[in-house]
């Protein structure tokens, strides 16, 4: 065993601007609770300070999102998390499909002092929630995969910096979000955000940006549009600032449910948007240029790759264990990804046991990844929109006990990306909007679909349920997507077929009438199986769907009906 | 005034208690308890908006937040909400056993401390 015991991971630190800025919010909002308590203002006035600081009050409790920086963070801070759960909350939080992690049983009198922990380990929940830019995400395996062009992190926290607080964006139509990718195999829903921003290589090797606009799911789901295919890496906080000064000012106000800029996109046509975007970059002032190219080589500096060693690519034991031991082939094929550096492994822990709660962590499970970030991958853990996480840079010498460890925490089910793979938001059991569960559809589905031989066998496929049309289970993007509706008190469930938040990305299609809670689990196994029976050889999911359409999964479904 | 012969449904008044955000309910001696069984329940939805003013009183005094009433029907003697959103509000998250209620040792008749 390799010991890379790291405390400090090649990840973001604050500055001392960052650390008094984050305090001084923490102060703030601990005198915004106290006069809350003592009744000085009302909950309407307190609302909307608390849900700027992430403080929801949902169906239970209130509720904490803790922002998770483009889903990295360090063992320390994992550790911290877990350290919150065990004092504040009830011994779990649950990863989010925005790389965040939330705490669902939060009592308004702690608020502020796990702010404060928050602060000591350079976090903080501003920004988790309200019209405003929310956490930036990007590709869970970043700095790492063996596909990228860079490591789209430096732009990410530059995304963070300049939307922080930012005096114009602040009270937005509505809230914003923005996902980048350093790799052309799109692992960050590009095209399904607010923003998307997609790196590119030109012919001499400089970075650029290819920008989508208008993409989004919730109630109306779009595919964002290119506004621009090249954008010089220079340019890139100018232009987003004209497509936050076009949006804040022509988006809508008078109604909620059509301020989204997808709206606004759709409404005024890509080329329209695209121009007024364009004129706008076009008078903004340039002077801050070169300081955001400093801060950009500063804010680098500090993704600076770990201190690889030079390894041999083969590891003569690893292959014969995947001869020898079926169970951990089946985990080495779901659970890792090829990383960029010979001899280096991405390794998923994931959050799925057949019957568990998608994205629940216990705050043993925390440390326990935590520990094994220390010990096996530079002390850096990335939170997945998948709700699992990713140590970015395991030894491959080092899988077999990553493997046997991960075994005993309950998180080695070699699922990733397979049936068993459930994004889920927590739904009418935790969540005030909600108007189905959602949680329990997902367990029986991983419980019937528990035999992972039988998982492998059906190949990549990603099925997400929202228990509400809000879509935080990102329905409208799983290959088959499953919408929990309430119908006169009773809650129904719609499959819908063909999504994805990939390249090439589509939204998925409702296959016909709804399905009641004791059927829906039944249907989507009718609906592999349906698979199964007419795939091609080779043929994934989505691609066959993509070739037959609806027609065989209708037949199977409803022809008895 | 209803006659409680009739088929009026029953109603209890609930709210979340501000300092831990916890769904609490309001029982017949103008306390808030947070097991709905500690409920008190109003014959007819009109006789529920009276006890639902008298509530409102608390949310002004900063002890709850957002009181408004719930249907409620018996189970085997027990009062339960009709609509399940409301059901998994009094009762707790359905998927986790652990996490109900009564699995957090709240005695239905536990008085909110204020």
């Amino acid at each position: 065993m390799n010991m890379h015991v790291s405390p400090e991971p090649n990840m973001y630190r604050y500055d001392e601007f960052d650390r008094r800025f984050v305090d001084a919010r923490v102060a703030q909002f601990r005198d915004q609770v106290a006069r809350r308590l003592d009744g000085t203002i009302t909950e309407d006035e307190f609302k909307p300070m608390r849900l700027m600081n992430g403080l929801y009050h949902q169906l239970h409790a209130y509720m904490l999102r803790v922002a998770v920086p483009y889903g990295t963070m360090s063992s320390r801070q994992l550790n911290v998390l877990a350290d919150i759960a065990d004092k504040y909350d009830r011994g779990y939080g649950h990863w989010t499909t925005r790389q965040n992690i939330q705490f669902n049983w939060i009592r308004l009198q702690d608020a502020a002092d796990i702010l404060d922990m928050l602060a000591n380990v350079e976090m903080h929940a501003i920004q988790t929630s309200g019209n405003c830019i929310r956490n930036t995400t990007t590709d869970a395996y970043a700095g790492a995969a063996a596909d990228e062009l860079a490591d789209p992190r430096p732009v990410c926290e530059l995304i963070r910096q300049w939307s922080s607080l930012h005096p114009e964006f602040t009270y937005l139509p509505r809230k914003f979000k923005i996902a980048v990718t350093g790799s052309p195999n799109d692992r960050a829903a590009v095209r399904v955000h607010d923003i998307g921003l997609r790196m590119h290589l030109n012919a001499a090797g400089e970075r650029g940006w290819e920008v989508l606009v208008g993409g989004g799911q919730g109630r109306t789901p779009m595919i964002a549009v290119t506004v621009r295919d090249w954008l010089r890496e220079a340019d890139l906080l100018p232009y987003l600032t004209a497509v936050m000064r076009v949006y804040n000012l022509i988006g809508r106000r008078d109604n909620k449910y059509k301020a989204r800029i997808k709206i606004l996109v759709h409404e005024m046509g890509a080329e329209a948007f695209s121009a007024a975007v364009e004129k706008e970059f076009a008078e903004a002032p340039r002077e801050t240029l070169e300081v955001d190219a400093r801060e950009l080589v500063r804010i680098s500096s500090y993704f600076a790759p770990p201190a690889w060693e030079t390894l041999a690519p083969f590891v003569p034991e690893i292959e014969e264990k995947k001869l020898a031991d079926r169970g951990f082939r089946m985990w080495l094929a779901a659970n890792t990804a090829a990383h960029k550096v010979p001899g280096y492994s991405i390794v998923n822990a994931s959050f799925k046991p057949a019957g568990g709660i998608p994205g629940d962590a216990t705050s043993q499970q925390m440390r326990a990844v935590a520990a094994l970030a220390d010990t096996y991958s530079f002390g850096e853990v990335r939170v997945t929109h998948a709700q699992n996480l990713t140590m970015p840079h395991v030894r491959t010498a080092d899988l077999i006990e990553v493997w046997e460890q991960l075994k005993q925490h309950g998180l080695a089910e070699a699922n990733i990306g397979l049936i068993g793979d459930i994004i889920s938001c927590p739904g009418l059991d935790y969540c005030a909007l909600a108007t189905a569960r959602s949680i329990p559809v997902a367990q029986e589905i991983s419980t019937r679909c528990a035999d992972i031989k039988k998982q492998h066998d059906v190949g990549p496929l990603k099925l997400n349920i929202s228990g509400c049309i809000n879509a935080c289970g990102h329905h409208h993007v799983g290959h088959i997507g499953i919408l929990g509706v309430d119908k006169k008190g009773r809650e129904f469930y719609q499959i819908t077929l063909g999504g994805s938040s990939a390249g090439n990305a589509s939204i998925g299609k409702i296959l016909g009438p709804g399905f009641g809670a004791d059927e829906i689990a039944g249907a989507v196994e009718t609906v592999v199986d349906t698979y199964l029976n007419v795939r091609e050889q080779g043929e994934e999911f989505l691609q066959t769907y993509r070739r037959l359409g609806a027609a065989p999964f209708k037949e199977a479904l409803y022809a008895s009906n | 005034m209803n006659d409680v012969t009739e088929d009026c449904g029953e109603y209890v008044v609930t709210a979340n208690e501000v300092l831990s955000g916890d769904t609490v309910f309001r029982s017949a001696e103008a306390t808030w308890v947070r097991g709905i069984d500690g409920a008190a329940v109003s014959k007819c939805e009109d006789t529920g908006f009276v006890a639902l003013g008298e509530a409102q009183k608390d949310e002004h005094a900063n002890i709850v937040m957002g009181p408004y009433l719930v249907e409620v029907s018996r189970e085997s003697g027990a009062i339960r909400p009709v609509h399940i959103r409301e059901r998994i509000r009094a009762l707790g998250p359905t998927v986790r056993a652990d996490l109900a209620l009564a699995a957090q040792g709240f005695s239905t008749s536990e008085v909110v401390d204020r």
